[in-house]
């Protein structure tokens, strides 16, 4: 089973130490058994909310190959780990192989003037509006049409 | 209300041909969640019975990542 680990590393810490902690967890994961395939610090972010007193962290996204009775284990390691503030194991579905990358943005709290989200119903209106829209212009050409014929007419009388 | 009903939502997962939804995703799980960090209701935001619930797991996710809010400030 493939699996993905998200950890964050408080932002307090000097660069030489957070690659000693990153390092130090890829140990952990190794020591269960697991082939990592990829190991990236994502980047600093914002925290959504604080944890520990820490408003930023280093995000690290770890992928690798384990049997799935290791992940408890690995899991526990983590927890015990004070470095690290959080961590989340998934495992990933290897069929979905070609993964997008996303890009990981910290959340900004919406500022009060900005304007609500229009409703989905409000969203689909203008289409309708639009597919009526070339109805009426074929209705105004049949109408010129039919008073030229009818014109006509009139005049070979 | 009757209005509401009527309309035919295409489900944004669905039109994406998204299956699984990225808990790391952040832009996009933002726009599911309203301005007091709740997660937006299907009657809103259009979205199926099956990608709400893989977005509301998704948004859980996000929330213990502290990547979304549980509360706002």
């Amino acid at each position: 089973m493939t699996y993905e680990l998200l950890y964050i590393i408080p932002a307090k810490f000097t660069d030489q130490e957070n690659e000693g902690i990153i390092s130090k967890i890829s140990k952990v994961v190794e020591k269960a058994g697991a082939k990592i395939t990829r190991n990236e610090n994502l980047g600093k972010f914002k925290l959504a909310y604080p944890i520990q007193h820490a408003r930023h962290g280093f995000y690290v996204l770890v992928e690798f190959g384990v049997e799935s009775q290791a992940i408890k284990n690995i899991g526990r390691e983590l927890r015990l780990l004070p470095d690290i503030l959080r961590h989340q194991i998934l495992s990933i579905k290897a069929k979905s192989s070609p993964r997008k990358e996303i890009k990981m943005v910290s959340y900004e709290a919406p500022t009060p003037g900005e304007t609500p989200r229009p409703r989905a119903s409000s969203r689909t209106r203008p289409k309708q509006e639009q597919r009526q829209a070339p109805k009426k212009k074929i209705d105004l050409e049949e109408l010129d049409k039919k008073l030229d014929e009818i014109l006509d007419k009139d005049i070979e009388i | 209300m009757n209005s509401e009903k009527k309309e035919i939502r295409p489900c944004y997962f669905c039109v994406n041909n998204a299956d699984d939804i990225d808990y790391k995703d952040t832009q996009l799980l933002r726009r599911f969640i309203s301005s007091y960090a709740k997660i937006v209701p299907r009657k809103r935001s259009g979205v199926c019975a099956k990608h709400q619930r893989r977005l509301a797991q998704a948004i859980k996710r996000a929330r213990i990542m502290a990547l979304l809010p549980f509360v706002p400030k």
